[in-house]
């Protein structure tokens, strides 16, 4: 019957002709028409689908989708349910646990079996689920003829493909191109080489702007093997990062930054970093040295030498570095000293954009200190073929007959390729989550299924295998990038299929449907796990490469890829466009980042718009001044400016790598203009005035609390000594009755300020998007705000994060002063909010010491697309206009732990409540739970020396610690 | 009565009382001078002018409401942690205006000022229209205007009660008590005159409408008699009011946690603020109507000297206030505290601080001076400026202090939107409107009340009226009075 | 100084008999002797409160203040019971630590109750007494009356008081012309009449004391 249904729906979706029509006519109607179905609807498809999920919760063949009349086995309307699926981003995969409501995927946690996420997850695994549910994601094959967009179907597809693969096959696949974006999956590898086999000739270019391949590059011009490093912070005594950004922007962020935040938290490791622009790796750093992109090469290459001359055994010759400016000296100098203390408790990182030499030293330097093998492993590198260059030279001979383009977006990443040109020599079929740029150029646009709706499967550096299952089929006809090269190769099967097929291979030949199922539920398959590589050290005639570093003179450019949209690829997702970025607090755009000495060098004021100009190409882009930032360096963030990214992302920020030419850094000219930017940050929106500098001075070191690594092994006097957490009231007081009394502790030592648990609670919680003007405007919603304080000076500044959420204050200043008594206190001392009975006269907000209370100006939710719908956690309200809202602790969280535990008879127990931003957090700096449990981690570090409360001396009482940052610098003692 | 400007009363000599009104002061001239223009057929053209100004401002206020309640409370500037900003300024603002006229009459009355008696009945409708203008705000604030009144302690089905312990709760009961109150005395002490009006009437309607206002008042002496006591009664009930209800409204800050709102001495400063806000209001109206309607022999140059006095008064108290606050910021040794006070000097909000110490402070002191107390346009200037620096000073608590407070990292920049600017000019819309339909309609001076402290009136009205037993005739003429004969025979 | 005239009103039936006064002393000594006279039934007319009026007319202290305190009292009364009530039993919570009720907090809306209530107990109490609103009266049938507030607006001439003596059985007074003559006397405020007065008594009048 549903079947019925949906048949006649997509023939009339599939008509052409009849969509021709309607777009002509109605633009928006078409956009309708394709709109997702209906939640009904969608419960059928659901049911049915979990219908023969079964336990582990296999995909099925769309074919045989059934009523949801039986309820299948263990599943229970409105109890969610976790699947185990994984995530692909920097080339690597990351384990996710997805919870699905009444088979609709809302949140998705890390997934703990996992060794990229031990149960964590990055930014933008949170928002992915967002991704999926995007309304502006493509949703029908459409077919480019002169200009004419005609939506087209796969069936037409299938006939066109056939025809224009005759030459190719031919001539044993000569001028069949595939380009694809590196996603490191065993099944798409066997494709390839099942591709090579049938059409020899054919050629495949792997291209991903995130994808270090200078480091495989690296390793193999110093060991022969293309070999990526795996770092083990929980190992690292003293870890040099030249420009990594290891906590954020790394394939294996999650887990560095877990095993950073372990070390950290005992004051356990040092951290330098030398860095051209600030990064949370910087931020984290003890010591951090703002080097402008050239020098980091010779900075390298002096550590190099400076080492060989205190006698570490680095059989190399090396080049000079040069002369050194003195803090650089120092800086090397000291780094030096330590590493050669910290033997093989040492690490050396070196960024992307780092030549491929600078990766061999490093490795050599790596091996020297003994650090291989125990802060650093070597594992093959996922396989990346080709190069963008020969596909451009293909191009511009004339030599493809047939391109396909499997995701990414070349057009916007790599914009020095003239593709627009290139394009109308060969038939370009292009798979694709939007019809973006790219696919605009392209003869043909497939619509890619998400990795949420689709089966794939990945394979991670270390080897696990994870297969990539879906929690709903999918919202569009869209198929993976692995269908659409069976599509290529003929063989006409489902994803679920060819994976099975891969696990099959992988697993001895024969389908274990055991070992499947137990793979489909743990969400990885260890295997016999790939074994970190043993590598021989080649020649050394690298090391002439690092000689001639340019030097610098003039301003120089500095690229970096965006820390929220990254290469752009996430440009349309709201959440991860209103993120602050975690450095300078901008949402809705990138900016030029000048050091302040540079900017009033070139007489520029903060926020003003500027022209940049390289190489004939210009940009006009607001400035920012960031304090640590390189001085006579220019930052531009790559990932902005979209054009046909969707009705997020169009035409917010500014396009910047059209200047760069290929390459990470470029000299440039920088003039202002006199007119103000258009800048959305959500601190210090307006530039802090003297005075208000000042009083951030004396403040910051009361609320951001520091001690010494040193201190802390010393044994460490209460940082909140002489402070009384509780002062007594006039009154007698009220004790609290409930069995459980919540507390939140948040390690300042650990958090990096990735913002992470931001976009957690936003998509736990239903928090609205508000967008750029309500930004402008201070509006913005997130109920945890990530506060980021500069200290000391503002050429080398100490950085400083402070998550800051409801503080649930037992004398909560909120409460007392609401008319109606919408915001009241529990038994179990949460300050809840009671959003139908508010009135919303924002007392509260006003008397609220911290202000995070966040207040709904307008109906942020009017207009919200029925995709997005699905989204919501059907647990949390969803709030409408004129009420406060704020951090509730995740209290569904708490209420569906405390049903759970007394339907098994029995109290919670620690770790049963785990809010959104506790789970998420790589670093695992916040732990929630109950105070009255004493052997609870939350109650002992209640009472952990590093302990210390907000604005105590109001005595509001919080039921949020902060736990002083651990800093592991000489100075700081 | 030949160019009134001339005379004036507002030097006094030794055991000698100045005359209260100047010109013909018999009770015919007075009722003649004040009911005649209520009866006039055609209003003037000045009033007609200014009260269509002021009726299409009010179309615009209701226009804003119409959009706000729409839209929603983001068409205002607000936001975190700026959340209130012209909604709760002008609500203070307008509190404060209506302080005056409960003040001037009640307070004058109990300390038997009976210069008052030429502008209570002005002032007390000043009052009344202020406090409506002020009780706007408040209820337009809301996220969800159309639940305001879950604010009142009314039982309902969802068995849900207010919470007390919020000043907004106290705000509700002291705004509505003032109003009603006020609303009260205004009219009980206005029953006399519409009786007047009512006998004067031409038309039926007028006679009809004024009778019924009226309550059919006849004057017998037990009226009087129980009038006076209600009378008293009333002013003795309204005094302690007056300092009630902006020590309340001071409290929606003093209760606050926030340094800068966290202070003790708000509900005096309030007070002054309001009386200082409240007399200029007085003057800012009344110097140009008694120019309009001829009234120079019943509001005296004498009645604008004191009131002149008052405002010197109220600013020097101000002023203190002003000074005082920075004392304990910086006494109390606590750095927020002190930042909150050198940010509003020195910080993003300096030039409303500013303003507001200039209108408030400096201008005020040219009342030092006799021939300042004494010009009308002087003194209009002057009133006009302090009403300025009045409304600055409420911007000034509310939004510089809410801007930066404990945490730089929620530090924020509130600005305001056009919706509210034509907020707050509606507002004065809806008061001018009000305002012109009182002195177009309603006797603008107690005539009973004037009657019974002119020396002819040769009756007093009780112990409470105070010294001057006029018995008698006596001499008419004006130079006799000013020549200084002591017509205050026993 | 023009004499009062004596005026009938309204034919045939008479509600009572009033005199003009124009000065204060004619005034209270005219009300002076009404009262000596023995009449209770009789009431003084002014555009202003006239002092010692009160006394001449001997009309007792009011009551109202005592009405007043008690409504004071309910109003405190009131706002303590609300707060109390709403905030401590029907609706406790737990809010900023406080306790469930306590006084300084309950202060401000007792107050304002209190004034509030009082102040209204008095308005009411005062119209309740005076029997107001009231939109007829004999009174205002009265010419002279009219005239009195009328005169006094028009400058006619200086302070007008009437007073009116009667009610009751009017039609039998009115026969006694004499007596009406002699009212008139009464209007002139002479001396004469009080010892006129004094000295006789008529039947008419008599019935009217005895009402």
């Amino acid at each position: 019957m549903s079947k019925a249904y949906w048949r006649s729906l997509s023939e009339l979706e599939d008509s052409p002709e009849f969509r021709e029509k309607v777009a002509q006519e109605f633009p928006l109607l078409a956009e309708a028409l394709t709109d997702p179905r209906t939640r009904r609807d969608f419960l059928k498809l659901a049911g049915a689908s979990l219908g023969l999920l079964g336990l582990a919760s296999c995909r099925w063949p769309k074919e045989t989708i059934l009523p949801f009349a039986g309820q299948p086995e263990g599943r229970i309307p409105g109890v969610p349910q976790y699947f185990a699926t994984a995530m692909s981003l920097f080339g690597n995969a990351l384990g996710l646990l997805v919870t699905s409501y009444d088979g609709r995927p809302i949140k998705v946690e890390g997934n703990p079996l996992h060794p990229e996420s031990l149960g964590a997850t990055h930014l933008w695994a949170q928002a992915a689920v967002l991704e999926l549910y995007d309304p502006d994601r493509s949703r029908v094959v459409v077919e480019r003829q002169a200009g004419q967009r005609v939506v087209s179907s796969w069936e037409n597809f299938r006939q066109a493909l056939a025809s224009s693969l005759a030459r190719p096959q031919a001539r044993g696949g000569r001028g069949l191109w595939v380009l694809a974006d590196g996603t490191p999956s065993p099944t798409r590898e066997r494709l390839r080489q099942a591709l090579s086999q049938r059409f020899p000739q054919a050629s495949w270019v792997d291209w991903d702007p995130l994808l270090n391949v200078r480091e495989a590059e690296g390793l193999a011009l110093a060991t022969g093997v293309r070999a990526a490093g795996k770092p083990r912070l929980e190992n690292a005594g003293v870890i040099a990062s030249f420009g990594a950004d290891i906590l954020l922007r790394h394939p294996s962020a999650v887990a560095n930054a877990r095993g950073f935040a372990q070390r950290r938290r005992e004051g356990k490791n040092r951290l330098y970093v030398a860095e051209p622009l600030p990064t949370v790796t910087g931020a984290a750093a003890d010591y951090r040295l703002a080097a402008r992109p050239e020098r980091l090469l010779p900075l390298l290459l002096a550590l190099a030498r400076e080492l060989a001359s205190s006698g570490l055994a680095l059989s190399l010759p090396l080049p000079a570095a040069g002369e050194l400016a003195p803090e650089e000296r120092e800086f090397v100098s000291r780094l030096a000293r330590d590493l050669r203390q910290a033997g093989r408790e040492a690490l050396v990182l070196a960024g992307e954009s780092l030549p491929a030499a600078a990766h061999a030293m490093v490795f050599a330097l790596n091996r020297a200190l003994g650090a291989e093998g125990h802060t650093v492993l070597y594992f093959s590198a996922p396989p990346v073929q080709g190069s963008l260059a020969q596909l451009q030279q293909a191009l511009e001979a004339g030599e493809v007959a047939l391109l396909l383009i499997l995701g990414g977006n070349p057009v916007v990443t790599a914009p020095h390729v003239p593709w627009s040109s290139l394009f109308s020599k060969a038939e370009v079929v292009r798979l694709g989550l939007f019809e973006d740029e790219t696919s605009r150029l392209s003869r043909w646009h497939l619509p890619q299924a998400h990795f949420l709706e689709a089966w794939g499967d990945l394979q991670a550096l270390t080897g696990e295998y994870s297969v990539v299952q879906p929690l709903i089929a999918p919202l569009y006809e869209g198929k993976t990038a692995e269908e659409v090269l069976a599509l290529v190769l003929g063989y006409d099967s489902a994803g679920y299929d060819l994976v099975r097929e891969t696990f099959a291979g992988l697993t001895g030949g024969v389908f274990q449907e055991e070992l499947w199922r137990q793979t489909l539920h743990d969400g990885l398959w260890k295997g016999e796990g790939a074994s970190p590589l043993t590598l021989t050290a080649k020649d050394a005639r690298w090391v002439n490469e690092l000689g001639h570093a340019p030097a610098a003179e003039g301003l120089t450019a500095c690229l970096t890829c965006d820390t929220k949209v990254l290469d752009g690829r996430f440009a349309n997702n709201p959440w991860l466009q209103e993120l602050p970025e975690p450095l300078t607090k901008l949402t809705w755009g990138n900016a030029a980042l000048l050091a302040p000495k540079t900017a009033s060098q070139l007489g520029v004021r903060h926020g003003e718009l500027v022209r940049v100009t390289a190489s004939g190409k210009e940009v006009l882009l607001p400035c920012f001044v960031l304090p640590g930032t390189a001085e006579n360096t220019v930052g531009l963030v790559a990932g902005y400016g979209r054009k046909a990214a969707g009705r997020v992302a169009d035409n917010v920020g500014v396009d910047v790598l059209p200047l760069f030419g290929g390459s990470w850094t470029t000299s440039v000219r920088l003039e202002p203009t006199g007119k103000r930017g258009d800048l959305a940050s959500t601190q210090d929106q307006q530039a802090i005035d003297r005075i208000g500098l000042e009083a951030l001075g004396h403040r910051v070191g009361e609320l951001v609390r520091e001690v010494s690594a040193s201190s802390l092994a010393a044994g460490l006097e209460p940082v909140a000594k002489g402070e009384e957490l509780r002062p007594p009231m006039p009154w007698k007081e009220r004790g609290f009755t409930g069995e459980y009394q919540w507390g939140m502790v948040v390690d300042l030592a650990s958090c990096i300020g990735c913002g992470a648990c931001v976009v957690a609670c936003q998509a736990e919680n239903n928090i609205p998007v508000v967008g750029k003007k309500q930004v402008q405007k201070g509006r913005q919603m997130h109920w945890i705000r990530v506060d980021r304080y500069f200290a000391g000076k503002p050429e080398n500044p100490k950085f400083a994060f402070q998550p800051m959420l409801c503080q649930h204050c037992e004398n909560a200043p909120c409460e007392q002063v609401c008319p109606v008594a919408a915001t009241v206190h529990s038994e179990e001392g949460l300050n809840e909010m009671v959003y139908n009975r508010c009135v919303g006269t924002r007392y509260c907000s006003n008397n609220c010491p911290y202000k995070v209370r966040r207040f709904n100006f307008f109906n942020y939710f009017k207009d919200v697309t029925p995709t997005r719908k699905m989204q919501f956690n059907p647990e949390v309200t969803v709030r409408g206009r004129g009420v406060m809202e704020k951090c509730t602790f995740c209290i569904q969280r708490i209420e569906k732990a405390k049903i759970a535990a007394h339907n098994e008879h029995r109290p919670l127990k620690d770790g049963d409540v785990v809010p959104a931003c506790a789970q998420v957090c790589p670093t695992q700096a916040i732990v929630f739970g109950n105070l009255n449990d004493s052997s609870s981690r939350v109650a002992k570090l209640f009472q952990d020396p590093r302990a210390y409360g907000v604005l105590t001396e109001l005595n509001t009482r919080p039921r949020v610690l902060y736990l002083a940052k651990v800093t592991n610098s000489e100075e700081a003692s | 009565m030949s160019q009134p400007a001339i005379w004036d009363n507002s030097h006094d000599q030794p055991g000698q009382r100045a005359p209260l009104v100047l010109g013909d002061d018999s009770f015919a001239a007075i009722t003649e001078r004040v009911a005649s223009i209520a009866e006039r057929p055609k209003p003037p053209r000045w009033w007609t002018v200014t009260f269509s100004i002021s009726l299409a401002l009010t179309v615009v206020l209701l226009a804003m409401l119409a959009y706000l309640f729409t839209v929603g409370v983001g068409v205002w500037g607000l936001n975190v942690p700026v959340a209130w900003g012209f909604d709760i300024t002008n609500f203070v603002f307008w509190v404060g205006i209506g302080h005056a006229g409960t003040l001037i009459s009640a307070i004058l009355f109990l300390f038997r000022q009976k210069w008052r008696t030429s502008i209570n009945r002005f002032a007390e409708g000043m009052t009344i229209f202020a406090v409506i203008c002020a009780g706007i705000f408040p209820a337009i604030h809301t996220g969800r205007p159309w639940f305001d009144y879950w604010l009142f302690p009314y039982p309902n089905q969802m068995q849900m009660w207010p919470n007390f312990r919020s000043p907004l709760m106290w705000d509700v009961f002291a705004v509505s008590t003032y109003f009603t109150v006020s609303l009260m005395f205004w009219y009980v002490g206005m029953i006399p005159d519409l009786a007047t009006l009512r006998d004067r009437a031409k038309t039926k309607l007028r006679q009809i409408v004024y009778g019924v206002l009226a309550l059919g008042w006849r004057g017998s002496a037990r009226h009087w008699h129980r009038y006076e006591r209600v009378y008293l009664l009333l002013a003795a009930l309204a005094t302690p009011l007056v300092l009630s209800v902006h020590s309340v409204v001071s409290f929606d800050f003093a209760v606050s946690q926030l340094p800068g709102w966290h202070a003790t001495i708000f509900p005096p400063y309030f007070v002054a603020g309001a009386i200082f806000s409240g007399f200029a209001m007085v003057l800012t109206l009344l110097i140009p109507i008694r120019k309009a309607f001829h009234l120079e022999e019943l509001v005296t140059t004498r009645h604008l000297d004191n009131m002149a006095k008052i405002l010197l008064a109220t600013s020097l108290m101000v002023g203190y206030a002003y000074g005082i606050e920075f004392f304990t910021a910086w006494y109390s040794g606590n750095h927020f505290e002190a930042f909150t006070f050198y940010n509003r000097a020195l910080g993003p909000y300096a030039w409303a601080y500013w303003i507001m110490v200039f209108c408030n402070v400096v201008v005020p002191q040219i009342f030092w001076f006799k021939k300042a107390r004494t010009t009308p346009w002087i003194l209009l200037v002057g009133s006009l400026l302090v009403n300025v620096g009045m409304w600055f000073e409420r911007f000034v608590i509310v939004v510089t202090t809410l801007s930066r407070d404990f945490l730089p990292g929620n530090w924020g920049i509130y600005k305001p939107t056009w919706v509210e600017l034509l907020t707050l000019a509606g507002s004065f819309g809806l008061f001018l409107t009000l305002f012109l339909l009182f002195l177009r309609f309603l006797p603008m001076v107690a005539m009973a009340e004037v009657k019974s402290v002119v020396p002819r009136a040769g009756l007093e009205r009780g112990p409470h009226r105070g010294h001057g037993q006029y018995w008698g005739e006596i001499p008419h003429q004006h130079e006799e009075i000013l020549g200084g004969e002591n017509h205050d025979r026993r | 100084m023009t004499g009062g005239e004596l005026r009938v009103v309204s034919e045939p039936k008479l509600w009572g008999l009033a005199a003009e006064f124009s000065t204060v002393e004619a005034f209270l000594s005219a009300v002076e002797a009404c009262r000596k006279a023995g009449y209770t039934h009789f009431d003084a007319h002014a555009p202003i409160p006239v002092h010692g009026l009160d006394e001449a007319m001997e009309i007792k202290p009011s009551r109202l203040p005592k009405l007043v305190f008690l409504g004071g009292l309910s109003g405190c009364a009131l706002g303590l019971a609300l707060q109390w009530w709403t905030n401590a039993v029907d609706y406790p919570f737990r809010i900023s630590g406080k306790p469930l009720f306590a006084l300084p907090p309950a202060i401000p809306v007792v107050f304002e109750l209190t004034v509030l209530l009082s102040a209204v107990t008095a308005v009411i109490g005062l119209l309740v007494a005076n029997r107001q609103p009231e939109f007829y009266h004999p009174l205002f049938e009265l010419p002279a009356f009219a005239k009195g507030t009328v005169a006094v607006a028009q400058a006619v001439a200086d302070s007008g008081a009437t007073s009116v003596i009667g009610g009751g059985d009017s039609v039998a007074a009115v026969e006694q012309a004499g007596l009406a003559g002699r009212i008139t006397h009464i209007s002139t405020g002479g001396g004469a009449s009080l010892e006129f007065l004094e000295g006789k008594e008529l039947p008419g009048i008599a019935v009217l004391a005895n009402k």
